[in-house]
């Protein structure tokens, strides 16, 4: 389980794949290129699919300053960049477990996090060293 | 040329053709997914009438349990959609901007650029095209290239006409990425240094490019960029390394039509990222050098050797960029750089100072420009901008005035511009 910190209270989100991913474990950096679409597949050939939640969304600022090391704004900004100079797209975003859920058990490549009480059998958990 | 050319074509009309016609068999499927979950979303509707009718006893609950679901299926339907409008990403920017200045041209409008970008991913595969629109009076720095400047039938240059513009493009490649080690891109594309591949004025502080730019490193190249990079984790940082290798077309006016050579320019470029710790967010230097040659009209083509430094750096609010580039043909050295140290005073407003210089034999321009200026930026799609500029000719010994030429004098400007991404 990877541990957040948000001012004053300590918000947890675990990592979650699609249940046919066969991926053991991830580290922060390997997190991190996956959510700036630095690495695209997966080591098994699937294309990676991250799934974001919503820019006003508490679980997104503190994905986004933990792991990506930046605020959501900077990541925004990132984006545009990306947007220019790759053609890339940031991930597509879901305001709410059930929503986040729901992709990543119907979509093979899909990764995302959520609150671990949102957690059930349709998703796997992948932790995160 | 022209075979390579069509034997290209054929190769992208036979790698194109499954993917479209699959995607459109996609699109067919996603659509009659969209109507069947706007169906689901309809019969929740009338459930939440019917039980708003019902007694309040146990109504509360199911209410929001409905309300979750409603959502859950309204973000699904977003997706869905999200993955239609994503087969192909448009995007586009828009930048309008004044300037008044004491030099030879004191003040103008310019509809600078409106550039559109269209992009598409297909696993290991992207393809970029960028459009720009630009309107040419009024703008010396397009003219100056030699992009659009021809002369009429009248005896007059295009740059006369109030109005003209052009369509230009600037970006047209596909890339193919075996994996992080190795990529391949084709096609036209920018140069490989920072300031080419970040030039966009969404993400440019100052309104105005530096004054030595185009008279190093070409902006573009139409050819073969080998790329990759590897990293190495340090902490929670990592220590990363890139290379750029390419062989592509010369450089020199409508280079794809006078390309009278068989013997291509290539250039090399590595990168090293070092690990950012505490304060330290980005640390990045690159080297860059470039073989090539130019145009020199009747005496045929001439040899051109450039190098260049750059790094770019960030630590708390604090940002610094620097380029500086030398580059020698015909026995003739030309050198120019900038230094850009800029503040993030809050999340919507930046300032920043650059001080730049140009030394070419090759135009007969020796300058030394500052710009300190501001930008606003609300959101990120938006940049709201102002900088006052000083420019100052340099004496130099290569410099020579022609008779009745007036001699160049220092002048100061100020340039304000408004910029959008779409």
């Amino acid at each position: 389980m990877w541990t957040g910190h948000a001012s004053t209270q300590i918000i947890p989100f675990v990592v979650i794949v699609n249940n046919a991913n066969p991926v053991q474990s991830l580290s922060v950096l390997e997190l991190r290129r996956i959510f700036t679409k630095q690495s695209r597949m997966w080591p098994h050939g699937e294309p990676v699919v991250p799934v974001d939640w919503d820019s006003t969304h508490y679980l997104r600022s503190v994905f986004s300053k933990d792991v990506l090391d930046r605020t959501v704004r900077e990541m925004q900004e990132y984006w545009v960049q990306q947007s220019m100079t790759q053609g890339l797209t940031p991930p597509s975003t879901q305001r709410s477990a059930r929503a986040v859920l729901r992709f990543v058990a119907s979509v093979p490549g899909a990764i995302s996090y959520v609150p671990p009480s949102e957690v059930d059998e349709t998703v796997r958990v992948v932790p995160v060293k | 040329m022209k075979r390579v050319f069509l034997f290209m074509v054929a190769i992208l009309a036979v790698c194109g053709g499954s993917p479209l016609w699959a995607q459109q068999n996609d699109i067919a499927v996603l659509r009659a997914e969209i109507a069947q979950q706007q169906i689901v979303i309809a019969q929740l509707l009338k459930r939440i009438e019917a039980l708003e009718k019902q007694p309040p006893a146990g109504v509360a609950e199911s209410l929001q349990d409905l309300e979750e679901d409603m959502k859950a299926q309204d973000d699904s339907l977003n997706s869905l959609r999200e993955t239609i409008n994503n087969k192909v990403n448009l995007n586009g920017y828009y930048n309008f901007r004044f300037f008044a200045d004491g030099s030879a041209d004191p003040m103008a409008f310019q509809q600078h650029h409106l550039g559109v970008l269209m992009a598409k991913q297909l696993g290991k595969f992207n393809f970029l095209m960028e459009l720009e629109l630009q309107n040419v009076p009024h703008h010396p720095e397009i003219s100056e290239s030699g992009e659009v400047e021809e002369h009429l039938e009248d005896g007059t240059s295009s740059e006369d006409i109030s109005g003209e513009g052009q369509v230009a493009v600037e970006n047209a490649w596909m890339e193919y990425n075996h994996n992080r080690f190795l990529g391949v891109r084709v096609g036209k594309q920018l140069s490989p240094q920072y300031w080419w591949q970040n030039h966009y004025p969404n993400l440019t502080l100052s309104t105005a490019t530096p004054i030595y730019l185009r008279e190093l490193f070409p902006a573009e190249l139409v050819g073969v960029t080998v790329q990759g990079s590897a990293a190495k984790p340090v902490g929670a940082s990592e220590l990363g390394v890139g290379y750029k290798f390419y062989v592509a077309n010369n450089n020199f006016e409508g280079n794809s039509r006078t390309d009278r050579d068989d013997s291509k320019s290539w250039g090399a470029r590595g990168e090293v990222r070092l690990p950012a710790k505490g304060a330290v967010r980005r640390l990045d230097f690159a080297f860059d050098m470039y073989r090539g040659m130019v145009g020199v009209g009747e005496a045929g083509l001439a040899e051109d050797h450039v190098w260049g430094f750059e790094t770019q750096f960030e630590m708390s609010q604090f940002l610094f960029q620097s380029e500086w580039a030398r580059g020698t043909s015909l026995e003739q050295t030309r050198t120019g750089y900038y230094l850009q140290p800029a503040y993030r005073i809050d999340e919507d407003w930046i300032t920043f100072y650059r001080l730049e210089q140009l030394e070419s034999p090759r135009i007969q321009r020796a300058e030394r420009r500052h710009l300190a200026g501001i930008n606003f930026r609300p959101y990120p799609q938006i940049a709201l901008k102002g900088e006052l500029y000083r420019s100052q000719p340099l004496e130099r010994d290569f410099l020579h005035t022609e008779e009745g030429e007036e001699e160049s004098k220092p002048f100061n400007g100020i340039a304000l511009a408004a910029v959008f991404f779409f």
